[in-house]
């Protein structure tokens, strides 16, 4: 802990090093209730998380963490959902004006770069505040096939193979680094299994379609949100699998 | 870890320890301690309803108007700060005109929502800004998805669409008697507009703290299906039938739990 108030104000070091304002913001992106998943396949990626609806009188088919930002990009974000939408708009405005000005989609990583060092700008700059999100993003490309980064408020961004952030995080970590071997050879329904699977180890009961967002994207298809019918399939899959 | 935010509430741009932002939070106070409103979505069009506490004699009634129109289809109404919300409605009428400007067609009701969530949330962003202390609840007409929407943006740039929504002092316990009116009438499509404008008089009513309150004076506003959505204000008569209903039928205190339990599980709410 800093003795010195200064450092809480703005984005200066503390005596021990610590940016103080970088770990708040953290905190404030992982200190909703859920959880996200995402793992990579072979020429697949998905991510998985809860669907909360706080209150019976909101339209829950306006409330969805799951966003799309170009046809084989897509981002799930956790943390303030208005700095969310801040955010996605960024995001999806950095990937159209990169396809305007390149003539060819945004490659994933290119996106997560860009999306981090503008999240590093607010770490150093006074001027504006982090935006309270963790962003997950999934993509392909001709370039690397499938991806997914995890992108966190201070500007880090990591590749990775299976990530999760929010509350359960480290137990879906660790649930994820034993079966880490399996991914490589996964198709897509196996990539989306293994999403619900760590989802359902780290929640330790069983959820209805309608509790759970699920996006994906694949080689050649576009990204897309599963639909209910989608996802009942791949949780009976798990079942029967699980039976045999 | 301070709950008071005491050290870390002068700007927007700082986080607390605990990874909040206090001015928003308190931005949000303000609306919490403004006249109670109400947003309720029927079978054939959406209502808009507010309480405006009497604060002189000497006011002229109907003067200190809390709700605007957007576009043809679209009105909002502003809680909290009104010069605040003004601003506020400045900026929807300005995006729904630049709209229809660029694309030729009225402004679709999730856009304007996106757009005013952004905008609002700007302001919670900068050391040299603060946040509105407003919430707007506005209702608008969606001509592809066929659909009339309500929705509530909050001064920390959050916004939800909803089926029935309050702000204000008696938010709380009027999203309660919403939710039971919804139980009772079996979701939206059991309830219509003017069925509305009584049980939001009637929810003013009895959420209002009747030792301390001043008298009031309601206004509403509604966009009726059969009306080809226009938004306008609730004809003067019907205002005051609702405010005699709402005077002489207000909800006792006792949970009533007949109420609560009727099909609470099997109602549906989506659309």
């Amino acid at each position: 802990m800093s003795n010195s108030s200064f450092d809480h104000h703005i984005t200066v070091f503390s005596p021990q090093g610590h940016l103080y304002q970088m770990e708040y913001a953290l905190k404030a992106a992982t200190s909703g209730n859920n959880t996200a998943v995402a793992v990579r396949g072979n020429n697949t990626a998905a991510f998985i998380t809860q669907k909360k609806v706080p209150d019976r009188l909101i339209d829950a088919s306006y409330l969805t963490s799951i966003y799309k930002i170009t046809d084989t990009i897509g981002c799930l974000m956790i943390g303030l959902q208005p700095d969310i939408r801040t955010q996605i708009n960024r995001v999806r405005r950095e990937a159209a004006e990169f396809r305007f000005d390149n003539g060819y989609p945004m490659p994933v990583h290119v996106l997560a770069k860009k999306i981090a060092d503008l999240n590093q700008v607010h770490s150093q700059e006074a001027s504006q505040r982090t935006l309270a999100c963790m962003c997950l993003m999934i993509g392909v490309d001709d370039e690397k096939a499938s991806q997914v980064f995890k992108i966190d408020p201070a500007g880090t961004f990591l590749p990775y193979k299976a990530v999760a952030t929010g509350k359960s995080e480290q137990d879906a970590m660790n649930f994820l680094e034993k079966k880490v071997n399996e991914f490589e050879n996964m198709d897509e329904e196996n990539t989306i299994e293994m999403a619900i699977s760590t989802m359902q180890h780290i929640l330790s009961t069983d959820f209805k379609p309608t509790e759970i967002e699920i996006g994906v994207v694949t080689l050649g298809k576009r990204f897309r949100v599963l639909n209910n019918e989608e996802v009942e399939e791949r949780l009976n899959s798990i079942q029967t699998k699980a039976e045999e | 870890m301070s709950s008071t935010g005491a050290g870390y509430d002068y700007s927007c741009s700082q986080y607390s320890p605990d990874g909040r932002i206090f001015q928003v939070e308190y931005a949000i106070k303000a609306v919490e301690s403004s006249g109670t409103a109400i947003g309720l979505k029927c079978r054939d069009g959406i209502v808009l309803g507010v309480e405006k506490p009497q604060i002189s004699k000497m006011l002229m009634n109907n003067s200190n108007r809390r709700i605007f129109g957007i576009n043809n289809t679209t009105g909002g109404l502003i809680t909290g700060y009104p010069a605040d919300g003004r601003q506020l409605i400045n900026r929807a009428r300005e995006e729904a005109q630049s709209y229809e400007d660029t694309y030729g067609h009225s402004i679709i009701p999730s856009i304007l929502a996106n757009r005013l969530a952004l905008y609002t949330h700007y302001f919670t962003l900068h050391y040299s800004l603060r946040p509105f202390g407003t919430a707007l609840l506005f209702v608008g007409y969606d001509e592809d998805m066929k659909q009339s929407e309500l929705y509530m943006v909050e001064p920390n740039g959050m916004v939800r669409r909803y089926f029935g929504c309050a702000a204000g002092k008696g938010s709380q316990a009027a999203n309660t008697e919403l939710e039971k009116i919804y139980v009772k009438h079996g979701g939206i499509e059991g309830l219509t507009c003017k069925e509305a404008v009584k049980y939001i008089a009637q929810i003013m009513y009895t959420v209002r703290d009747s030792s301390n309150d001043k008298p009031f004076e309601l206004e509403m506003a509604w966009a009726l299906n059969e009306n080809n959505h226009k938004f306008q204000h609730v004809p003067k008569e019907l205002i005051d039938e609702a405010d005699e209903y709402g005077k002489n039928n207000i909800i006792p205190d006792n949970n009533n739990n007949n109420n609560i339990s009727e099909g609470v599980e099997e109602t549906k709410m989506e659309e």
